[in-house]
């Protein structure tokens, strides 16, 4: 019985053992495997934290903005560029609404499409006298929209530029037809200025009167005035008879000023330059362009004086370097243009001045001689009054 | 006898001015369109025939050159209130050298002078071009380039200010004096004699005579050569290259050409291997004639 029992203790301890020796083994495996899934936990941790820096480098290295709100309109996540649009502390972006944020709204843009449609609809807005271009993607989880992405594109540039061009296409092709128009127009003016100039000079042949021949001086001085347009018009169309020659812009600037009356010079105000600013150019169309440049702003001084009781015009004329161009300005404190109409003033015969103050060629014809000069001519508004930017390229022209 | 001048013109105002101003010293007659002118020049004889270029129907270009066809005395004139040097190829393709340009104010005044140059067929000297009592501000002949050069000098100093730049005039000075002494004389064999910018001394009937007028509104500046060797069609070939722009490659010919843009008025006299004469012509009021510029060559 002993003998048994003693067998019994013997097997058991031999399969402790065993077992003891089994479960050693088991959890050596174990152990061994926790270490190598910590290895590989770690090294994914490594891959997943590299790959989100690497999103977060290209998310912030778009030059659109991009936000990420929620469904309530807060924002969550926001790039660099964003940043750099609302220009905003980080701290007084994230968590706020995004129409507050972007334009100071207690609602949401009326022009929003996240609760009109749902997909790739975007709309266009200015802030900051900027032009932004938004558009609006949804982000679903299991068929529930659970946030929006908005991307924001700064397209001042490209729409200023496209406008630009558009400008420029529009005045070429009205440039043509008016030159068409002036070409036909000089025959019968030749015919009345040709036939009235007889009628002067020998009245009795045509058994005119006293009256009768004062009337037909009328005519032809009409007349007369009517081809000057023309030639006007003809004149700057035409490239030939160009003669271009090196114009240093400070000291031509200064003899431009010397030919126009005192009175005019006393409200005007040359910002003194001494870095060397040469342009290939034509003294006399430069002359006329200056001149009609400054006509405009004086004209606007005028109108204020008038409307305004403005006391004093003020009007700065510098020329400088801006290294890819040279700039000649001529700022004004007048009465200013409507924004509609900055672009408006270069086609030809456009004019918010009163009858009898200039046809409203002054400007288009500047338009064509910077054109002449590869160069350009653009308005824009100050707080009070105009700037005219005439720029022209720095290298001679071809 | 009067001279009989054929004026046509679709435009009637045109027409009225043209033969009110011409009838006192010629006999006028007047034609709507090209047809209408072609009849009345078979059934009447004239001197010389004016002509606008752009009618209904027929163009001037065309009617013209069919006159000259039939009747080769006749003297025509191309009148237009286009730009003349886009119908330089024309007139060259149809015989004309003469286009007179419908300014404004009307140029009566050079008008006057081409029709009595043309129906005179008295072309040489300032005094056609000048108004009476014009004053001669300067004379001299030139034997040699030394001469040539002086004189040049000389000219440029004796003009009164003039609403030009000075280099556009010096430019044409020199072009108009160079030609004249370097281009001017040929030898037995037809060719050139003289080497451009080399000193020279022309040789006898060689010289060149220069001189310088001036009346109430212009001045014109004479450079007479001896030899006419200069040819209507050979001036119009040359000047319809550079007009399009075709002849920027050319050895010569851009002379003439920048001459009639640098001047107000380019004529040029030729009495085929006798003498030419180029007239520099400006104004002393810029813009005084609003237009383009017309085309004088009259070649005897």
């Amino acid at each position: 019985m002993e003998f048994i029992v003693w067998i019994i203790v013997f097997v058991s301890v031999v399969l402790n053992g065993l077992f003891a020796f089994e479960w050693y083994k088991a959890r050596r495996r174990l152990t061994y495997r926790t270490k190598k899934l910590k290895l590989q936990i770690e090294d994914l941790d490594q891959k997943i934290l590299q790959a989100k820096k690497q999103i977060e480098t290209t998310f912030d290295s778009i030059a659109d903005g991009i936000v990420v709100i929620d469904t309530s309109f807060t924002i969550t996540r926001i790039n660099k560029a964003y940043a750099g649009f609302v220009n905003k502390p980080i701290a007084s972006i994230l968590l706020n609404k995004c129409h507050k944020v972007l334009r100071n709204l207690d609602q949401p843009c009326p022009e929003c499409p996240i609760n009109n449609i749902r997909y790739h609809e975007g709309f266009n807005c200015f802030i900051n006298s900027k032009h932004f271009q938004i558009e609006v993607k949804s982000h679903e989880n299991r068929g529930t929209v659970v946030s929006y992405i908005e991307t924001i594109r700064d397209v001042t540039r490209y729409e200023e530029l496209q406008s630009q061009l558009r400008r420029k296409e529009r005045l070429a092709s009205i440039g043509i037809m008016v030159a068409g128009i002036a070409h036909e127009m000089n025959n019968p003016l030749s015919g009345i200025t040709g036939n009235s100039q007889l009628m002067m000079q020998f009245p009795e042949k045509y058994g005119l009167n006293e009256k009768g021949a004062s009337r037909i001086t009328t005519i032809f001085e009409s007349a007369n005035k009517a081809s000057k347009i023309m030639d006007d018009l003809l004149n700057f169309s035409s490239p030939s008879n160009l003669h271009f020659e090196p114009i240093e812009l400070g000291i031509f600037t200064k003899q431009w000023m010397d030919s126009l009356p005192s009175t005019v010079v006393a409200q005007m105000d040359l910002v003194p330059n001494d870095t060397p600013l040469r342009i290939w150019g034509h003294r006399e169309h430069l002359h006329k362009a200056f001149t009609k440049v400054l006509d405009n702003s004086m004209q606007a001084i005028e109108e204020r004086k008038k409307r305004e009781g403005l006391l004093e015009g003020k009007i700065r004329i510098y020329a400088e370097d801006v290294g890819t161009a040279l700039l000649w300005c001529c700022e004004d404190n007048g009465i200013g243009l409507a924004p509609e109409n900055l672009e408006k003033v270069f086609e030809p015969f456009y004019t918010t001045k009163e009858p009898g103050k200039g046809v409203g060629l002054g400007l288009s014809i500047c338009h064509r001689i910077m054109a002449q000069h590869f160069g350009t001519i653009t308005l824009s508004n100050l707080t009070q009054g105009v700037r005219a930017e005439l720029k022209f390229p720095r290298e001679r022209p071809n | 006898m009067k001279a009989r001048i054929l004026i046509v013109d679709d435009e009637p105002a045109i027409r009225a001015m043209l033969s009110d101003f011409l009838e006192s010293e010629y006999d006028v007659e007047n034609a709507s369109n090209a047809d209408e002118a072609l009849q009345k020049v078979d059934e009447h004889s004239f001197d010389l025939v004016i002509s606008d270029i752009n009618m209904p129907g027929m163009k001037g270009y065309e009617l013209l050159s069919r006159i000259k066809h039939k009747f080769p005395n006749i003297k025509t004139v191309l009148i237009t209130a286009y730009n003349v040097d886009e119908y330089i190829r024309l007139a060259r393709s149809h015989g004309i050298c003469n286009i007179v340009s419908k300014t404004s104010p009307f140029n009566f005044v050079e008008l006057q002078n081409l029709v009595r140059a043309l129906t005179s067929e008295d072309i040489f000297g300032l005094h056609h071009y000048l108004d009476a009592g014009f004053q001669t501000l300067g004379k001299w002949t030139i034997q040699s380039s030394d001469e040539a050069r002086a004189v040049r000098q000389t000219v440029l100093d004796t003009l009164p200010p003039l609403p030009r730049d000075a280099n556009e005039i010096k430019l044409v000075v020199d072009e108009i004096i160079t030609n004249a002494i370097y281009h001017a004389p040929h030898g037995n064999d037809g060719t050139r004699k003289y080497k451009d910018y080399q000193p020279i001394q022309l040789g006898q009937g060689e010289q060149v005579l220069a001189q310088v007028g001036q009346d109430q509104h212009k001045i014109a500046i004479s450079i007479l050569d001896q030899q006419g060797h200069l040819d209507k069609d050979r001036v119009l070939y040359l000047i319809d290259r550079h007009v399009n722009a075709e002849g920027i490659f050319d050895e010569s010919g851009r002379g003439i050409y920048m001459s009639r843009i640098f001047s107000d008025r380019l004529i040029l006299n030729i009495d085929p291997g006798k003498r030419t004469e180029v007239i520099i012509m400006y104004y002393l009021q810029a813009d005084k004639f609003k237009g383009f510029k017309p085309l004088y060559i009259h070649q005897l």
